[in-house]
Order: C-alpha cells, then structure tokens, then sequence
C-alpha cells in the first residue's frame, strides 16, 4: 500500500520539475536526434530519450544516463538521463528510471538479485540456461567503454556525469558476457548540460529526422519507445514537435493518466490482498488448532 | 485402530524427508508455519516415551537461533536491498575488490522479511529432522539400513545416532550441574554445557559403533581383499552420487544432470556393490520390523505432501513470494491440503507401545 502512494510523490515532484524546463523543450528535439543516431530505428518507431536533465542543475543534483538493453527480451536498447540528488545508488536510479517511464518498479530476488527491469523477463530470476545464466548484467560506461560492474548496485553511489548499463544477457556471469547495444558515449547527454567534459557541440547534431552517422559503437542497437504512458518530462514527443504550448499541454494530460493508473492499480491490489489475508488467517487458526491440541496431549501424558 | 507397535523407522525417515523436502521449495512463511505445526503434531500424537522424544523440542529451540542468526547476519553484512527504510546503521565503506560485500547501511524491511523467510526455512527443515529422530529409535533405524551401508558401518552409526545422543547428553549435563547448585537455564548455563554435551555425545555414539563393530556390523564375512575393495569403492561412488542427486532434487536450481541420473548413478554403484560383495555372505535378521499397511500410509503421506508442493511450483510462483516489492504471500489450497494428508499419521500410524522403563527400549532394539 504504501508503494503507490510513494509513486504518486514521486510524479508531484517530476510535475514540478518539467514544469521548470518547459522553456528548454528544443532540447527534446536535440537528445532526439541522438536517440535515433544511437541506432537503427526499428519499424519507424520513434525513438524516446529524456530531455530532464537538459540545462543547469541545481547544487547536490547529479546528471546520470541509464542505459537498458533488453533486446534479447524483445524489448529493445533505450538511454535515459535523470537528473538525481547526489548520493544516489544504481538501483534508486532504476527504480527512479520506472517511476519517470511510467514502466514500474523493478523486481528483486529475496537475496537482492535484481530479476526484471520494466516487467522483462514476466517470472524467473537469475535462471539457468543452455548458455550458462539468464539475467540483468550490470555495467559502468564513466570511461567511455562498457565496463562489466562487479558491483552491488544498492551500496554504488553515482556521480556526476556517469553512464549506467543494463543488458539482458545469457552467458557465464562473468566479464565476458555482452554489453549493452548502446555505446557510453558523452553524447548519450543532452547538449547543453553544462560542465560536463567533452561534450558534443548543438550544431554538429543531426535534425529529429535522424540520418547522420551513428556517434555511439553499438549501432546494431534498436531504439524503442517506453510502452506505457510516461511523465511529460520523459518523453519525447514523437512528431517531433517543439512547440513549448503542446508539450506543455500534453505533460497535463499525460500526468493525469499516469496518476490515475496508479490509483487503479493500488485499489485493484487492495482487493487481491483481502482475499490473501483470509487464507493467511484460516491457516494460522488451523495451526493454533493443532498447538492447542500438541499442548492438551502433552499436558495429559505427563 | 491397530495394537500398539512401533512403526518401521524407514517410513518415518521417508515421511520426514519428504516434508523437509517440502520446506526447501518454498519461501512462503505460511506454509513453512504449516509444515513446522504438521510435524509438531505427529510428533505429539505418535512419539514414544524415550529419551530422544524430546529431541523435537531441542530442534525447534534449534530453528529459533537460526532465524535469529540470520536476521542479524542481514542487518550487519546483508545485501543492501532497496525499499522502506526502518533504520539505518553505520556503513563502512570497502575497498574495490570487495565491491560486492556492504558492513553497515540502510536497513530495510524487504531485506529484514527476506532474511525471516530464508530462516524460516532452515527451521522448518530442522523441525521435519527432530520429528524423524524423536519418532524412531536411532537404534532400530541401524537395523533396518540396507546391507550396503554396512561397508560404512561406523559413520552410518555415527551419523544416526549423534542426534538423539546429544539429547540424552544434555540431559544428564543438566542434571549434574542442577546437583551441583548450579542453574541450568540462561545463556552461561548454555556455554557451560555445550562443550560437554558434544563431546558426551559424540563419544557415546564412536562407543556404539565400536561396539558394534566388535559384534560384526559391517564385517563381510569370508572374502577376498580384492573383492572387498572393489565393493567398497562401489559404495563409496554410489553414496556420493546420491549425495550429489538428492542435493540437485532439492535445489530447483541445479542442472538436470544433477537429479535423476547423479540418483540412478549412484543406485546403480549401491547395487553393483551388494552384487560384488554380497554374494559370499549370508545375514539373517533377528525379529525384523515389519512394513505393513500404516508403513505404507505413512510413506506415502509424505510423498503426496512433495507432490502437492511439485505440482504448486509448476503452476506459479505461490511458494516463493515476493519481497521486493513485499506482498502478501498467497496461499496456495493445494499445498495446504498435500500438508494436511502428510498429517494423517497422526491418527493412521499404530500408537508407541507404552513402556516400562526407556532401558528395556535400548536393550529391545
């Protein structure tokens, strides 16, 4: 119960925030641009990116790209910027990344071994298969290449500037298994975060259109719109319109949607979780049943 | 409904290891609860008046301190789950090698309820061992081993009885230090006896064996040295075989390989050494237990309760719920009711026979 409500806090705060860059729209247009140049775009999709962490941050704010692969799940590779407060660790960041595309929390093991990332794979965890494990292996790109993360993604604090990677993989589960299909590359950032080093220059972009070279080395890679309705913050629209009066008109719209999904969702748990409690309570009466019988027995033997 | 006997100590085994077998599957506290009260219950119902009838009290004592272990072993060196926080401890930050470990940090309640069920777990499996060894005398169990077990005769013995030894142990550890006007409840009284109590125990249980030993448990009779070797590695292959299947029965994790031909492996070796060794000699039984209708009944409880589990799993994910996000765990009918036929012993196995005095039990087995 306690999850959704924290999920609709968690949307006020992104209302307030996009309310903020509404101004900077065109650079939804420019990370556009990049989003499509980072791969091939499957079936005249339009790629989606995030245009939130565009622009000057405020002080114990960072500026994090997270990079989700799962291809291989038939999901496709995409890149998001999140601007986060300071100190956050990599699975705040996923968590922070469903929350902003609206695709949900991620699904954890009970050891922490994270299992799905926007609801792929729909069960198992970690499992078996015939090349070796099945799961989300976890990469850092700071340095400008993918590096395999022997690292606890609860206790990995992020800093400014840092790539994140997850792909879906089946190997040994070691570093050996594949990157994501997207390459870290600095431009992965929208344009005009300022103080970031080597950043690419506005006017070497290419247009929403998408030709130009690919700047990324995964150019294999499939860029695919988040499916469910997000926060205006993090989509980008797909007509490629940078009008500030549309954008901030569909943000309304969009917000009440999600917002109103996550009301249905929790009332529609309420209802499952009645019926768990019942069960729960009829078998523990049963077990008390039994304790109180062990107890008259061992009370009459002696 | 029959005249008081003691049940064949196999089927009792059987009953157990496959409820424990149960408890390994599952994650779901519900369930784990069922099955520690299941086991209670039989135990109550059916155990005789012997001195390792308590041991089910002591495994219960047993899974209270595991749990607890593990809930503090979370709180100190867990994995750092994402979640609610309740209360954050001091964090050390490690070096890079030791990414993978965290001493310290938030404390969450999916990781808290994530360690009471994995402790849980362990308990319940402690509880399906204490009801197997409060049930059945240890020493009728030796009995009724397979004659190629005998080839490992004294850590069979061992491994048998160092269990319902403890207790008879502990109990008289107790019982001198209360004679001496000591106490015998509290932690000290606990780090006093324990030492004295395995070391007690495990001497009565190398005894047993040695003097067995000297009355020919185990000998193979007249044959040669060549054909003893070769049938003692046959069953020493055999016996690690069916370690390493059964462990991948229990585990669904394990590869394939692992389960049912790591299992026919080693019952092949098993039997390929009762036909090397076995041939030269002959063993007769003195009064042997008999496996009749409630041997059958019991056994076959046990392994409806695994089945009803195995179906459960196939079907979904009842039996492991999740924690993170936390839910409810759901209760699955089947696996409730698989759980209540592994209770019918209760009523369906023959009552102990009621005893003198626990000596003429010894003395009897």
């Amino acid at each position: 119960m306690t999850l959704p409500l924290s999920q609709t806090a968690m949307k006020q705060t992104a209302m307030k925030r996009s309310s903020l860059r509404r101004a900077r729209r065109a650079l939804g247009a420019a990370l556009l641009g990049i989003a499509a140049l980072a791969g091939v775009v499957v079936g005249g999709a339009s790629p989606a990116g995030a245009s939130s962490c565009s622009g000057p941050i405020a002080g114990g704010e960072i500026r994090v790209v997270l990079v989700v692969d799962a291809s291989d799940l038939g999901g496709g590779a995409s890149a998001t910027c999140l601007v986060v407060a300071a100190g956050t660790t990599g699975s705040q960041l996923l968590a922070r990344r469903g929350s902003e595309l609206g695709t949900g929390a991620p699904r954890y093991g009970s050891s922490g071994l994270l299992c799905a990332i926007d609801g792929r794979p729909a069960s198992g965890c970690g499992d078996r298969s015939a090349g070796g494990f099945e799961y989300w292996a976890y990469f850092n790109g700071s340095s400008g290449s993918w590096v395999y993360g022997n690292f606890n993604p609860f206790t990995r604090r992020l800093s400014d500037g840092d790539i994140e990677g997850w792909r879906y993989v089946s190997g040994a589960g070691n570093g050996q298994d594949p990157p994501p299909r997207i390459g870290p590359a600095r431009s992965l950032f929208p344009a005009l975060a300022p103080s970031l080093p080597s950043l690419p220059d506005l006017s070497s972009l290419a247009p929403p259109s998408g030709a130009g070279d690919s700047p990324s080395s995964g150019a294999r890679s499939a860029v695919v719109p988040s499916t469910s309705p997000s926060t205006g913050e993090a989509r980008v629209d797909p007509s490629g319109d940078t009008s500030v009066d549309g954008v901030s008109s569909s943000t309304t719209v969009d917000d009440s949607v999600a917002v109103g999904a996550v009301a249905l969702a929790s009332s529609s748990t309420t209802h499952s979780t009645t019926g768990r409690w019942i069960g729960i309570a009829a078998v523990f009466v049963l077990i008390a049943v039994m304790a109180g019988g062990a107890w008259v027995q061992t009370r009459r033997s002696r | 409904m029959s005249a008081p006997r003691l049940l064949h100590p196999g089927a009792w085994w059987l009953w157990a290891v496959a409820l424990s077998a149960c408890a390994l599957r599952t994650t779901n506290p519900v369930l784990l609860c069922l099955i520690i009260a299941v086991a209670g219950w039989v135990v109550v119902s059916r155990r005789a008046d012997v001195p390792w009838s308590r041991s089910f009290a002591s495994c219960l004592r047993l899974g209270m301190i595991v749990i607890i272990v593990r809930v503090v072993f979370q709180i100190l060196f867990g994995v750092r789950v994402s979640g609610m926080t309740l209360f954050t401890i001091p964090e050390v930050t490690l070096p890079d090698w030791a990414a993978g470990v965290s001493l310290g940090g938030p404390v969450t309640l999916e990781s808290l309820m994530a360690a009471l069920y994995q402790g849980l777990r362990l308990a319940a499996v402690l509880a399906c061992f204490g009801a197997a060894t409060s049930l059945c005398s240890p020493y009728r169990m030796l009995r009724a081993l397979p004659t190629v077990l005998y080839e490992a005769g004294v850590a069979v013995t061992i491994a048998f009885t160092f269990a319902p030894q403890a207790i008879v142990a502990s109990r008289q550890v107790r019982e001198a230090r209360r004679l001496r006007g000591r106490s015998d409840r509290g932690v000290r009284a606990w780090t006093a006896s324990a030492l004295p109590v395995l070391e007690g125990a495990l001497d009565r249980a190398v005894a047993l064996a040695a003097s067995m030993d000297s009355r020919g448990y185990g000998r193979r009779g007249s044959s040669s040295v060549a054909v003893r070797r070769r049938s003692i590695g046959l069953v020493l292959l055999g016996l690690v075989a069916i370690a390493v299947g059964s462990y991948g029965l229990l585990d669904p994790g394990a590869p394939a390989l692992f389960r049912v031909p790591a299992l026919a492996l080693g019952a092949a070796a098993l039997l390929g050494a009762l036909i090397a060794g076995g041939r030269s000699t002959t063993r007769t039984r003195y009064r042997p237990d008999p496996w009749a209708a409630p041997e059958w009944i019991v056994s076959f409880a046990g392994v409806v309760a695994f089945g009803s589990f195995v179906s459960v799993s196939r079907m979904g994910d009842a039996l492991n719920p999740s924690t993170n996000p936390l839910e409810v765990p759901a209760v699955p009918v089947l696996a409730v009711v698989g759980l209540l036929v592994a209770a019918l012993p209760a009523w369906c196995a023959p009552r102990p026979p009621a005893l003198v005095a626990p000596s003429t039990m010894a003395v009897a087995a």
